[in-house]
């Protein structure tokens, strides 16, 4: 399922996760591997703890930080994108939700 | 002691200039306050004071601007670093392996076998009991 700016994303709740230096270490065994996060990508992660909106994470994401949307949305995507393809968080359907 | 009564409604006459307002009868008594106290007796005096002196919409807090003073991180795209579980598994068996080896040339030969040992030699060619004196 693609990502776009209107997805819903969540954790996958059956991983492992640790807090290292305050960064977030995950442990997939489907995917057997850890998984590190640096700062920013340890703040979605957090994000992503409940059901979240795309469109949210950029704006929490403007609010708190020094970057424009252009840049952000650059950055960022892609790496939602490889949460997705990892298997470390699952596209909410939201037409199923309902 | 009069000077020390109702301290609260003090405050409230001096902000205001005026004295028409209802006055309290609490008459509690607050040595040690010194007038910043608020009047417990009464609460609802205060309250009615303090909308005077201050206009309610001067107490709502700010919606514009509240965001100017907060400070913003510095960006840094967001990473993930993946670590195979089974390529570290791989790589820390390599090392004791290679531990095991260093190991193995390190450890101190065994005892050569008691043939080749002189004393042993000469007890197999001349037994003791051959050179016991009768």
């Amino acid at each position: 399922m693609s990502v776009t700016i209107d997805s819903v994303l969540v954790q996958d709740k059956t991983l492992k996760t640790a807090v290292l230096d305050g960064d977030i270490v995950v442990l997939s065994l489907r995917a057997g591997s850890y998984f590190g996060f640096n700062r920013v990508a340890s703040e979605i992660w957090t994000m992503l703890a409940e059901p979240c909106g795309i469109r949210r994470i950029f704006e929490a994401l403007l609010q708190d930080h020094d970057v424009d949307a252009t840049t952000l949305a650059r950055d960022v995507t892609p790496f939602l994108e490889l949460l997705v393809e990892q298997g470390l968080v699952q596209v909410v359907d939201l037409s199923e939700a309902r | 002691m009069q000077g020390s009564r109702c301290q609260a409604l003090a405050f409230f006459r001096i902000r205001n200039g005026q004295s028409r307002h209802a006055t309290c009868d609490c008459n509690r008594l607050t040595p040690s306050c010194g007038g910043t106290l608020p009047c417990h007796g009464r609460p609802d005096l205060i309250e009615k004071g303090m909308d005077v002196i201050v206009p309610e919409g001067m107490m709502r807090p700010k919606t514009t601007g509240s965001n100017d003073h907060k400070i913003q991180r510095a960006w840094e795209p967001p990473a993930l670093t993946k670590l195979a579980i089974g390529t570290e598994t791989k790589s820390a068996a390599d090392d004791s392996r290679a531990i095991s080896v260093r190991l193995t040339s390190s450890q101190p030969q065994p005892p050569a076998p008691p043939e080749t040992k002189l004393g042993f030699s000469v007890e197999w060619a001349f037994p003791l009991s051959a050179r016991v004196e009768r």
